[in-house]
């Protein structure tokens, strides 16, 4: 009730400027601050370490927040959440080993600058890149607010359905390892949606007798299961309990500050890559990987004396690492305002919304837009607060990569346990998420992608509901509406489009 | 053995779908509306792939490499790039189970402090140098984090072991 309160004390036509002093306000509290400070520092530890990240990081971390105020849970989360790729290019530049996957490309250059005795400043390129970039992400995302708000206000119920239909067919884009896969993941995570009492009809669905699947089954519990337990499986089963890397290397502070001024020196580059990195991340499912790529090779493309490319070229980190943080903002878009994740960890995130009463959708431009302004200035605060503590503390981060998985899997498996078993409050749930990372290990290990899963575990109830109100209020002629045909239209387009790319780059 | 494992983990999704479907068909038609065409798509799917799997291990035999080469061949590289092997899954699924098993039997603070000097003595053939002190300060992290801190009354185990 308390939560509920809180959010609706922003009104539908509240001045743009109020909810931005509102969202302001609840940033700079007392508890605000330390739990920014407090997740800062996790998500270093996530994102130094290989084989963490930043979904696991989001999925153990979410119970530690069940019960709390929204605005302080979902700060710790985004904070948190932004500083993991900031910190997981720190082993890849130190040992070629990534911290999280979209920093791979930050190996390319960053590697050799290191083997050359330049790590501190590729270091500091990187942190301040990663900083400039989530700043730069988050402006962007700000920028863009009071253009969609008009679009959000013409939304009825057949037009939420067709969004979510066409949210949907981006599941074909986050498939890139196999379109069908991909597709069975979203209907398995469909099929996971819809146990527990259907709301329209009180119908058990797939209870089986059991009281404590009338609620349904939790995000978090199946995130910490195929997420959470099905990484301590697979970093269990690579059987290699030595260090990742033996390698100890030493950073000057000299050289950090010489990284930090190439940014600086390079504005035009930088400041181009992290636009492009927000609006590829503004496009739900092509992820960070394509971000950082794409931007990689636009630095190769239009900039001068490339010859170094790959053997050790500053601005191919800068490149990388503005667009890897502005990607981040531009994914929030996506998941706020139209309730499509615009990659999986931001699909876990809005399953931390729902976790808090919130849903992610239009309406939040007109009923919940302090916490839109909440969510994109703690996006900037933290991106400015991790690169700052992570420069006098990235050559010990780096140390990380030497820390041995049997410290590690009992760390997570306990998080995780104890994480499922508060948030199902059911003994039960600890079996649940024992499965669950038996399947989410299942496909891990034959290439069925996980986010399509998530992405129909959230979706499909919203689909699912919206289509019963526009059915019941409008009939089967909801699909005549001029909003809900262009929709339909562009998830046409999308599906074809992205079928024929998919298709047709393997021919 | 990956296409056999392949094969296997189709099958099951082939026959986790036609339980959805089967199981759908009972309720009134607005509740099974999307459970039974995410069954009915996934049968169709699953289907497709377990025909793959099986076709791609057919042609893989009819190269002349037999399944054991192959697995042979597969395992040896799986050892080179440090992949899983199945033994080592099977051995940390035993693990993840044990845990599981644990806590549902002693609870949590129990558990805890059982499984993980065990999975570090037997599993990462830490000295107990390491173990011990490690062991105590993770527990009591946990116990200040969840008991102290947000007040959470953590599962006692099915023999009530709740003293905390």
């Amino acid at each position: 009730m308390e939560r509920n309160q809180t959010l609706s004390s922003t009104p539908g036509g509240k001045l743009m400027v109020e909810a931005m002093q509102s969202g302001l306000q609840h940033l700079m509290s007392v508890e605000m601050i330390g739990l920014l400070f407090v997740a800062v520092l996790i998500g270093s530890f996530f994102g130094a370490t290989p084989g963490l990240g930043g979904n696991l990081a989001l999925a153990v971390m979410i119970p530690f927040v069940f019960g709390m105020d929204p605005y302080l849970g979902l700060g710790f989360l985004l904070s948190l959440h932004a500083v993991v790729h900031t910190a997981g290019s720190i082993p890849g530049i130190l040992f070629a080993i990534p911290g999280t996957g979209p920093t791979v490309a930050t190996i390319l250059d960053g590697h050799p600058m290191a083997q050359q005795g330049r790590a501190g400043e590729a270091m500091g390129a990187q942190l301040c890149a990663s900083a400039l970039g989530g700043v730069v992400g988050a402006l962007v995302l700000a920028a863009l607010i009071p253009v969609l708000l008009p679009i959000s206000m013409a939304m009825g119920s057949g037009e939420l359905f067709m969004l979510i239909v066409f949210g949907l067919t981006f599941i074909i884009v986050i498939s890139r390892e196999s379109i069908p896969k991909g597709i069975i993941g979203a209907l398995l995570g469909l099929v996971l949606a819809s146990v527990g009492l259907d709301p329209h009809t009180s119908v058990g669905r797939f209870t089986f007798g059991q009281l404590w699947l009338w609620d349904g089954i939790h995000i978090v519990v199946l995130v910490l299961g195929i997420f959470g337990f099905a990484e301590v499986i697979t970093l269990g089963a690579r059987g290699r309990l030595g260090r990742i890397s033996e390698v100890d290397v030493k950073i000057g502070y000299g050289q950090l500050w010489d990284g930090t001024k190439a940014v600086f020196t390079n504005w035009w580059l930088s400041l181009r890559t992290a636009v492009i990195g927000t609006f590829v991340g503004i496009i739900p499912g092509l992820g960070g990987d394509a971000a950082t790529w794409i931007c990689y090779g636009h630095a190769a493309q239009t900039e001068k004396n490339t010859e170094n490319f790959g053997k050790g070229d500053i601005r191919g980190v800068i490149a990388v690492e503005t667009a890897n943080n502005a990607k981040e903002g531009g994914a929030l878009l996506p998941t706020v305002v139209f309730g499509i994740p615009g990659s999986s960890a931001m699909a876990i995130l809005m399953g931390a919304l729902i976790m808090f009463g919130i849903t992610p959708g239009p309406r939040m431009l007109t009923e919940g837009q302090d916490m839109i302004w909440f969510l994109v200035f703690t996006l900037v605060i933290a991106n400015i607060v991790g690169a700052a503590i992570l420069y006098p503390i990235s050559g010990y981060l780096g140390r990380l990569a030497q820390m041995r998985s049997s410290l590690l899997i009992p760390v997570i498996l306990v998080l995780a346990g104890v994480g499922s078993f508060m948030i199902g409050a059911a003994w039960q749930s600890l079996v649940l998420v024992f499965v669950f990372g038996l399947l989410g290990y299942g496909m891990k290990k034959w290439d069925y992608p996980r986010a399509p899963l998530i992405l129909g575990f959230i979706l499909g109830p919203m689909a699912e509901d919206y289509l019963y109100k526009a059915l019941i209020t409008m009939g089967p002629d909801f699909l005549k509406r001029p909003l809900v045909l262009i929709l339909l239209l562009l998830a046409v387009l999308s599906l074809g489009f992205s079928l024929w790319s998919e298709y047709g780059k393997r021919d | 053995m990956r296409v056999r494992g392949e094969i296997v983990f189709s099958f099951v999704l082939l026959v986790l779908f036609g339980v959805v479907s089967f199981l759908s068909f009972e309720w009134p038609e607005i509740a099974r509306r999307f459970p039974l065409a995410s069954g009915m798509g996934g049968i169709v799917i699953s289907g497709i792939l377990l025909a793959l799997a099986i076709r791609r291990g057919t042609r893989e035999k009819a190269e002349g490499q037999s399944s054991e080469v192959a697995d042979k061949v597969e395992e040896q590289e799986e050892k080179q790039e440090e992949k899983a092997t199945p033994k080592n899954e099977i051995t940390i699924i035993a693990w993840v189970l044990l845990f599981i098993v644990l806590v549902l039997v002693f609870g949590f603070w129990v558990g805890i402090m059982g499984f993980v000097p065990i999975f570090m003595v037997l599993f990462g053939r830490e000295t107990l140098k390491v173990v011990v002190p490690y062991t105590v300060i993770f527990w009591l992290v946990i116990y200040v984090v969840f008991h102290v801190a947000l007040g959470t009354s953590l599962f006692g185990g099915v023999w009530g072991w709740a003293f905390l």
